[in-house]
């Protein structure tokens, strides 16, 4: 499964910005099929430009996190294959609990002296 | 007039001088070199090689730690104004006739109180924290422009005496010049026409603050961005830098627009031009104005207290954050969405319909990421190993807190209730809920979390379980009491609620005011012990002499801040012990 | 990072200019917006001169002279042109100083710069006679 190009996991994280989104689009919907106040090319212009504007901007911005986090990720993962160091519980791939375990961890392990 | 010009003119000129006589002193201009360690140039005694001693360490720091104490120590000190003002409005309450101030004096502080809780404590407590810990946090040796930073804190004391100009002023020159009396929106055409130039002062003094913020926010941005280390990746920076990050965001975007809709008021005041004049951009611009900063600003407030939570909370539940990403996708929906939200504040205004209807909307939708939080949280605490520390009972008061004055705000979204309720103690009640409630709760879950660290010491802890409960008991009291008292229908802002008992239940609404006072009392009396733990503990609490005071280390949590504390005591002790109130305080990060 | 010269090897972790560019700024702001002559003219120079000497001291800027100068033209500059774009030109006298609202503030904020322009000048001046 490969929608917008991101993985199982992170389609699973983003599911929580698609409810926010279809809420608008909800709406969006509702307010086209009944406009209760009638139209007006200004402010019906206006009402939708609202919903339309961040709609788009929380989908992208959504789009452009999941796209960092998941390439940070997939950089993590492979390093640490290729080194294989010392992985305390090997969770990685757990639906919920693995994603900020890894996040976790990685502060409590792999640095001891760092700065 | 001249005569107060020239001695205007001789009191600027001795204070130049002054500082020009100063700095050469400290700085050489003709052959400037950074100044090795062991002397400056004003000749005082260095106890650590890196800064000056005395008051002159603390005015001239750049280190972002002294910088997030100096953050700290001023949101505290304006949180006591803050809190002292809100007693006495609590206080002229209790009778219907008003017990205590007259109307102006009631005006003066009720606006004076929401400016400082807002502008003087929330966002410089919140930038306590971010300064002292994101640069330990995500491995930075500094915050990316150290000496922005500086000007950015020093900003804030001017702008707090001239927001609260008006008091020291008004009995020195005969109430020529009052506190403001606007409310913390300062709607037009009221805040024009108050020909008071004591509203110019608490203007510039919010402007100063604005830009404060600006350059705080540029700064984190930067640091976040820039200055982590190599192994902090987008996958594994931790919550509160996610939150600091965002809400840096917000600000860049808001408060400019801030600034620039008071640089149009000062304008309209002492200028003439018609900014929000009828027959110019009318007054209602200036509620669009404030509110598109306002709604974000209410984020701003609120996002970096939820990261500290998030952060806080698992560290005393053994368990890692349930749906860490979920808080922070769901912290940057909050993020965006809050820029379309603002005319929630309006509806009563009379705005088209169609307008209305999509805030309506957008409001509602951005009620889901928030609720997402609270549900992760209650589910990092379910089957964990819950420890009642003191941070972390304040952060379960934040859940409970945030719960209720959450709730309450989604039935403020949806028109047909806001258009009843409006203007009423509901909507007071909904935001000391999260204002106090929430962000004042997180302020103390990480006041006492991190205590250890920015003292070396440990605050007494039975103390602070007595300050959470008077203030979780003092916070509920008084503020759902003002819910009900919305319910009846007691409008907002009011000095004195002498209505006729036949049309309106003023008995009822008698004993809610005196329930709130009662609740604001108990919340009084439980910060009073805050400031004795802190202040008492400061100075003469027990050493803390394991680098994890809160015995992460056995779940794995250990986070760098606290790595980072262990390392210091561990460097303390092989140098032989330094004076220990210097080592607290400075880094021992150049013996390294 | 290069604004710090040495701060990797040094570090200096104190600076007297911050408090400086707040206070300055602070005081202009009041004196230009309250209308305080006196205040925002030395406001606007505190100000000036400590973001000069603070590029200086982070290695913005090898000497603050040229900062100074810069700051000073830019001011005197942005205000007069405010002055010839709002105002008519009668009301540009020298009687009006105190008088007009905008004009006065426009004035000091003139003054300023010009003020600003002449240290600068004269401190680079100074250095290159002395050295």
């Amino acid at each position: 499964m490969a929608l917008f190009g991101f993985e199982k996991d992170t389609l699973l994280d983003l599911t929580v910005n698609v409810i926010p989104l279809g809420i608008i689009l909800f709406f969006i919907a509702a307010f086209a099929v009944v406009p209760a106040f009638g139209t007006d090319p200004v402010f019906t212009g206006m009402q939708f430009a609202l919903m339309i504007s961040m709609f788009l901007l929380l989908a992208v911005l959504t789009y452009y996190a999941g796209r960092a986090i998941e390439g940070a990720e997939q950089e993590q993962e492979s390093l640490e294959e290729a080194s294989a160091v010392n992985e305390p519980e090997g969770e990685v791939t757990g639906l919920e609990d693995g994603d900020d375990a890894e996040a976790e961890l990685d502060d409590a392990s792999a640095d001891g002296d760092d700065e | 007039m001249a005569a107060g010009d020239l001695v205007l003119t001789g009191l600027m000129a001795v204070l130049l001088v002054g500082i020009a006589a100063l700095l050469t002193r400290i700085e050489n201009w003709r052959s400037y070199t950074p100044l090795a360690g062991g002397g400056t140039a004003t000749g005082e005694t260095v106890v650590h090689r890196e800064k000056p001693a005395g008051i002159v360490r603390w005015l001239t720091t750049v280190d972002h730690k002294d910088i997030g104490l100096l953050y700290g120590v001023y949101a505290v000190i304006a949180f006591a104004v803050g809190g002292i003002m809100a007693m006495l409005i609590r206080l002229q309450l209790v009778t219907p006739g008003g017990a205590l101030l007259g109307a102006n004096a009631y005006n003066s502080i009720l606006t004076s109180h929401g400016i400082t809780m807002l502008f003087l404590f929330g966002t410089p407590i919140i930038a306590a924290f971010a300064n002292y810990f994101i640069p330990l946090l995500i491995g930075a040796d500094d915050m990316a422009f150290p000496r922005i930073n500086a000007i950015a804190f020093w900003l804030l004391p001017p702008a707090a005496l001239l927001i609260w100009a008006g008091f020291f002023l008004a009995p020195v020159t005969e109430n020529m010049i009052e506190p403001a009396q606007t409310a913390w929106t300062m709607y037009t055409p009221l805040s024009v026409e108050q020909t008071n130039p004591g509203v110019d002062l608490m203007l510039l003094g919010l402007h100063l603050s604005g830009v404060a913020a600006t350059m705080g926010a540029i700064n984190f941005i930067a640091t976040v961005f820039t200055e982590r280390a190599e192994e902090v990746t987008w996958a594994n920076l931790d919550i509160f830098s996610w939150t600091i990050l965002t809400q840096s965001a917000l600000i860049l975007f808001a408060f400019p627009l801030l600034g620039s809709a008071i640089v149009m008021l000062l304008l309209d005041r002492n200028l003439a031009t018609t900014f929000f004049a009828v027959e110019g951009g009318g007054p209602l611009l200036w509620q669009h104005l404030f509110w598109f900063f306002g709604h974000p600003e209410v984020y701003i407030l609120v996002l970096p207290p939820m990261g500290l939570v998030s952060l806080i909370l698992p560290k005393f539940a053994g368990r890692k954050l349930f749906g860490f990403k979920f808080v922070v996708y769901s912290t940057l929906a909050i993020g965006v969405l809050s820029f379309g939200v603002w005319a929630h504040h309006m509806f009563s205004t009379g705005m088209d319909p169609r307008l209305r209807a999509s805030f309506m909307a957008v409001s509602l939708a951005i009620a889901i990421p928030s609720a997402v939080k609270t549900f992760n949280w209650i589910t990092t605490m379910w089957n964990g190993r819950l420890r009642l520390t003191s941070p972390m009972l304040f952060c379960i008061g934040f859940i409970s807190n945030f719960i209720i004055g959450g709730v309450t705000g989604v039935f403020l979204a949806a028109i047909p209730v806001d258009l009843v309720l409006h203007d009423t103690y509901y909507v007071v009640g909904h935001f000391h809920y999260i204002v106090m409630g929430a962000i004042g709760f997180a302020a103390f879950a990480g006041i006492y979390y991190w205590f250890p660290v920015f003292t070396g010491r440990m605050y007494q802890r039975t103390l602070g379980k007595a300050h959470f409960w008077l203030s979780m008991i003092g916070t509920n009291v008084t503020f759902f009491a003002m819910l009900a008292l919305g319910y009846l229908g007691m409008p907002r802002r009011y000095a004195t609620y002498q209505f006729d008992g036949a049309i309106a239940p003023l008995a009822q609404v008698q004993t809610y005011h005196l329930l709130a006072t009662v609740g604001a009392v108990l919340l009084f009396v439980g910060q009073l012990i805050f400031v004795w733990n802190v202040v008492q503990s400061w100075l003469e609490g027990p050493k803390v002499e394991d680098g994890d005071p809160w015995d992460l280390e056995r779940d794995g949590m250990l986070d760098r801040e606290f790595q980072w504390f262990d390392r210091k005591l561990e460097t303390a002790v092989t140098d032989g012990g330094e004076d220990e109130e210097q080592s607290a305080l400075t880094g021992a990060r150049s013996d390294d | 990072m290069e604004e710090q010269p040495g701060l990797s090897d040094q570090y200096r972790m104190s600076s007297p200019w911050p408090v400086f560019v707040a206070l300055g700024l602070a005081l202009s702001e009041i004196g230009v917006f309250i209308g305080l002559f006196p205040v925002a003219v030395f406001g606007l120079i505190l100000f000036g001169g400590s973001v000069a000497g603070i590029l200086t001291e982070s290695g913005y800027a090898t000497r603050p002279w040229p900062t100074l100068v810069g700051i000073g033209v830019l001011l005197a500059v942005l205000a007069a042109l405010v002055a010839v774009l709002q105002l008519p030109t009668s009301a540009f006298t020298l009687a009006n100083v105190g008088e007009g609202p905008l004009f006065t503030r426009l004035v000091a904020v003139v003054v300023a710069g010009a003020v600003m322009v002449a240290m600068g000048g004269a401190g680079s001046v100074a250095e290159q006679t002395k050295v």
